[in-house]
């Protein structure tokens, strides 16, 4: 996360970042991460919940700490499109010839009202306004709890991406290529083009 | 003779089950001794209630003050309680035959007991949609499913000449009944200059969305601030989407719309296919693209609009909400 702060900060970028970790992170506001019991690609949750919700912004732009920022990326909010929720939408699910993850995946997505078209999420770069906190949440429970009904352990990324297209209105909005521009994971998509960029390990 | 039918419930301007017994309380006193019988004195005193009655020209009784011995059905309606407190089994000692509607797509607290207890002589059913839910739980009693019944004289066809557009609902202030996403969901329809309208808006709802900036263009209005008709006449589009917390049983709301002109886009699924020709009287919407392409063809096409506003209002008149064939449905459903 440091390297995030230090790109961040090279570029021009001179925003607060607040860290949920076990140490200190220079250039960070940090936050003790530990004792959180829940699967470790699903704490996030319990972070956003327990913690960023109460602090005193407006919106939270959740990077993971392999990120870098390869220039100014402008006004990141103007991905949210007037939604309280941006999660880049990455491939569409395949209900017929997907893998049994995917259908089973499909199955809790339809179960739980995402309106046709269901989208695998990256959870590696979303925006949530504060005052939404809670009700991606419990959006995310609701999805977590639908997926364990039907046999299935969400990740943290399903969770995310069933919450955020239940609340973003209109998911088209939402596709990572729409917005390759702003962010990209390195290797997939149009990632050449992203400011923010999620490097692979 | 007329058979005697005790109708337990609160007529009402607001909410599915309130204005569906409003509506029976005109339709069944023609064929049935029919009698309102009411849980609390307080409710003797509800304006609702006393203009409900007075249109109807029904008796109207107090629980409480029902004689030990009776004959006849308690027609039971969304009475949320019938059964946790003991009303139920109270009517059958009477000797009354329990006919029940719960209206709803979960059950009551003590339903499923008492229909173990064999308190239930009939079910009735709104739709299929809504049978099929209960069908386990309600296996061997006899049913009936009977679709809902709108007065049309109170919901008349207004002809629309809007500037622009304007979109909107009305349902109770249930915040499930909404979707999480709603005010954007309107939002990202992308109609030019649209107007929203929206009735039975309450404080919950308020908290619900308080991540939302509604602006110049939101008219959010509190339940029962218009008349019901004069609100969705004011409305072009009556587009409907609820959230993953919720099930319709029926939609009554979307045919009160469509008899005033307004057009229905609302979601596939639930009983909404039985209600809304696709195309013809509304759109049946399976994603989000769908509501958005609806809106956009009738948002540019005028003539189309006009059409399909006209149509929605005579197939609703016509085919949804035919008093005599209503009246059929129920002499027969009340009668065996």
């Amino acid at each position: 996360m440091e390297r995030c702060i230090e790109t961040a900060r090279k570029v021009g970028v001179h925003r607060e970042f607040c860290v949920f970790s076990d140490r200190q992170v220079v250039g960070a506001i940090c936050y003790e991460a530990g004792g959180v019991e829940a699967p470790e690609d699903r704490r996030f949750w319990v972070y956003l919940s327990a913690g960023v919700k109460k602090f005193a912004f407006d919106y939270a732009v959740w990077l993971a700490p392999e990120t870098v920022f390869r220039r100014v990326p402008g006004a990141v909010l103007r991905v949210l499109e007037g939604a309280p929720v941006h999660v880049p939408l990455v491939r569409k699910l395949k209900p017929e010839h997907g893998t049994d993850r995917e259908k089973q995946l499909c199955a809790v997505y339809g179960d739980g009202g995402v309106r046709g078209e269901a989208w695998l999420a990256d959870n590696g770069f979303w925006i949530v306004r504060l005052k939404a906190v809670e009700h991606l949440c419990k959006l995310a429970a609701h999805g977590i709890a639908l997926g364990k009904g039907l046999g299935l352990e969400l990740t943290g990324a399903e969770s995310l991406g069933y919450a955020g297209q239940i609340l973003c209105g209109d998911p088209a909005k939402h596709k990572r290529e729409r917005h390759a521009d702003l962010w990209g994971r390195e290797g997939e998509g149009l990632w050449r083009e992203a400011a923010i960029l999620l490097e692979a390990k | 003779m007329k058979r005697k039918v005790y109708l337990f419930g609160s007529p009402g301007k607001v909410g599915g089950a309130s204005t569906k017994i409003w509506d029976l309380l005109t339709l069944l006193r023609e064929d049935f001794d029919l009698c309102l019988v009411l849980r609390h004195k307080r409710l003797l005193k509800d304006r609702e209630i006393q203009e409900a009655v007075r249109e109807s020209g029904v008796r109207v009784e107090l629980e409480s003050k029902l004689p030990k011995r009776m004959e006849g059905i308690a027609l039971v309606i969304c009475e949320l309680d019938i059964f946790e407190s003991g009303r139920a089994e109270r009517l059958k000692e009477r000797g009354l035959k329990l006919y029940f509607s719960n209206e709803m797509m979960w059950k009551f607290q003590g339903e499923e007991e008492a229909v173990q207890q064999g308190l239930v002589d009939k079910v009735f059913f709104l739709s299929e949609y809504q049978a099929e839910a209960f069908r386990e739980l309600y296996k061997g009693v006899p049913e009936a499913v009977i679709d809902n019944y709108v007065e049309p004289s109170r919901f008349p066809f207004a002809a629309r000449r809007n500037a622009g557009i304007v979109l909107g609902r009305l349902s109770r202030p249930d915040p499930v009944k909404f979707s999480e996403d709603f005010p954007v969901f309107y939002e990202a329809l992308e109609l030019p200059e649209a107007r929203y309208r929206v009735m039975a808006w309450s404080r919950q709802l308020h908290e619900k969305y308080a991540w939302h900036r509604f602006g110049s263009e939101w008219e959010l209005l509190g339940a029962g601030v218009v008349a019901a008709a004069d609100f969705l006449r004011s409305l072009d589009l009556f587009v409907y989407s609820f959230g993953p917390f919720f099930k319709e049983s029926w939609g009554r709301a979307v045919v009160e719309a469509m008899l005033t002109g307004a057009i229905p886009l609302v979601p596939a699924g639930c009983h909404f296919g039985h209600l809304v020709g696709e195309g013809e009287s509304g759109y049946l919407c399976g994603s989000f693209a769908t509501y958005q392409e609806a809106a956009q063809r009738l948002y540019w096409d005028f003539d189309l609009r006009r059409r399909m506003s006209e149509r929605c209002a005579r197939y609703a008149r016509e085919k949804l909400c035919d008093r005599a064939s209503h009246r059929a449905m129920w002499a027969k459903a009340l009668s065996e």
